[in-house]
């Protein structure tokens, strides 16, 4: 056959011709390839000859009426028909409610910023060891003196061993890792035996330390802090910290850990039923048109 | 009464209304659907479905070519049979002539009213090189190729039948002709007379 100098676009202008559904243009146009190319003008015969065996294929007659009869066309109930729209809007509905649900679990906005705001300003006197450092300018935090590790027992309130948030009202160098910086260790024993009251935060003390060459003569004893020894009955003894910053923060705590698992389940269930509710309408919409 | 006031009666409800406009169509729709599944069950099949979805979206009709718009049924519930084929394919339970195993030819009742035993042959011939020829192209080539060539449909009929341009029913009527061409010229002495000396003539 000899149609391969002929492009697709004048192959469909020769089918097309043969129809006579060209627009005067194209048909000039094809006239003209007729005349100048042979190869136009048997590639179009061809065409002719087989638009014409198909004119000449047989018709099937039918095998029987195909007149529909009322109980072909009232299968359907359209009250059970009017579930399939209702079900998909019910299953996309939570799919959206569930996603909602979800990403609130992962956005800071909704999951840190709450709980840090509700906490009361006692909660924030324990600081972590990290963000200490980064507040403290640098030739303050050369000049505190060395901690004191206390072996035994919490000697004050301020006494560490957790960490926590940070506050600008705390002093550097306190409640880190349970090392805690205290005023020099030769003091006054009227000063040693005051208790820092829980709400008073004490100033930083970043001075050189003058003894009183009095104390030096003084014996030491009692079973205050300043050596770090516990009175012999908690001596040995675990001590965990339950002071004012757990006990504030631990409303907090409470309250972010019980509300993921609700959250979460109630997440997974919507998305439960938004995917059972869309199977189910694509298996009622299967059964409905048979 | 005419077409569009059987249209307007059986939108409201009138089934007998819709039932005459299938008698006028029912032909027309069973062989596009014959030609496109090759198969008489199957297309028999389709084009209740057809004239059963139609009857059910009537509503939905609005206007232009009545034939076209129950075509585009027909050639759709045609299509679903097709990709559920894909899906699910079957060996056809063919009827075998017990004496030479050999497999029986088209029904009689597939041949045009008192032919000559001469053009039975003929036809039956012809037409197993077509059918078997049309089932070699795409469908969507298979379809238009037998609405405009066999049916007789003109363009724009198609081109509103498939909801596609023009432009797109040309295009694809010319690749269908081509690819049938030399799929027909491939039987050489089966075809009729007028086919064998359109070949002569172009070699």
């Amino acid at each position: 056959m000899n149609n391969e100098n002929i492009s697709t676009r004048d192959l469909i202008l020769l089918s097309s011709y043969l129809d006579g559904e060209l627009n005067p243009r194209e048909k000039t146009r094809v006239e003209h390839l007729l005349k100048e190319r042979p190869a136009y003008r048997a590639t179009l015969e061809s065409l002719r000859h087989t638009s014409n065996a198909l004119r000449h294929a047989p018709k099937y007659r039918v095998p029987h009426n195909f007149t529909l009869k009322p109980e072909m066309v009232l299968k359907q109930n359209p009250a059970y028909w009017r579930f399939v729209p209702a079900m998909r809007l019910s299953s996309v509905v939570a799919a959206v409610l569930s996603l909602v649900l979800i990403s609130t679990q992962f956005l800071p906005r909704f999951s840190m910023a709450v709980p840090m705001a509700a906490a009361p300003e006692a909660g924030m006197d324990l600081q972590s060891a990290e963000s200490l450092p980064m507040e403290a300018p640098a030739a303050e935090v050369e000049s505190t003196l060395p901690p004191v590790v206390y072996w035994g027992g919490p000697p004050t309130p301020l006494a560490g061993g957790m960490g926590g948030g940070g506050d600008d009202t705390i002093p550097e160098g306190y409640g880190a890792g349970g090392m805690v910086a205290m005023e020099p260790i030769l003091q006054p024993e009227e000063s040693l035996s005051k208790a820092a009251p829980d709400s008073a935060v004490p100033e930083l003390i970043n001075t050189p330390v003058v003894l009183d060459p009095s104390v030096e003569t003084a014996p030491i004893e009692g079973t205050g802090p300043i050596l770090g020894v516990a009175p012999e009955e908690v001596q040995g003894t675990a001590i965990t910290d339950t002071g004012t910053a757990r006990q504030a923060t631990g409303e907090v705590e409470q309250t972010a850990e019980s509300r993921l698992p609700w959250q979460v389940s109630t997440a997974l269930g919507l998305f439960g039923l938004a995917l059972t509710l869309l199977v189910a309408s694509f298996i009622l919409k299967r059964k409905i048109l048979g | 009464m005419d077409e569009a006031g059987l249209i307007a009666d059986a939108v409201r409800g009138d089934l007998n209304a819709f039932n005459r406009l299938v008698l006028a169509y029912q032909e027309m729709a069973f062989n596009l659907a014959y030609r496109i599944l090759n198969d008489a069950a199957s297309a028999d099949d389709a084009t209740q479905t057809a004239f059963i979805s139609a009857y059910k979206n009537l509503r939905n009709y609005r206007g232009g070519s009545f034939k076209a718009w129950v075509m585009r049924m027909v050639t759709n519930s045609c299509y679903d049979e097709l990709r559920r084929r894909q899906r699910r394919p079957t060996t056809p339970l063919e009827p075998i002539n017990s004496e030479d195993d050999e497999e029986i030819e088209s029904p009689a009742w597939l041949a045009d009213d008192a032919p000559s035993p001469e053009s039975e042959i003929e036809t039956r011939e012809l037409e197993q090189a077509i059918q078997h020829c049309i089932e070699d192209l795409p469908p969507d080539f298979r379809a238009v190729v037998v609405m405009i060539d066999i049916q007789g449909c003109d363009y724009a009929e198609v081109s509103e039948t498939f909801g596609k341009p023009l432009g797109t029913i040309k295009s694809r009527l010319a690749r269908a002709r081509l690819r049938l061409r030399d799929c027909l010229s491939g039987f050489g002495e089966l075809l009729p007379v007028i086919f064998r000396q359109g070949q002569e003539a172009e070699e």
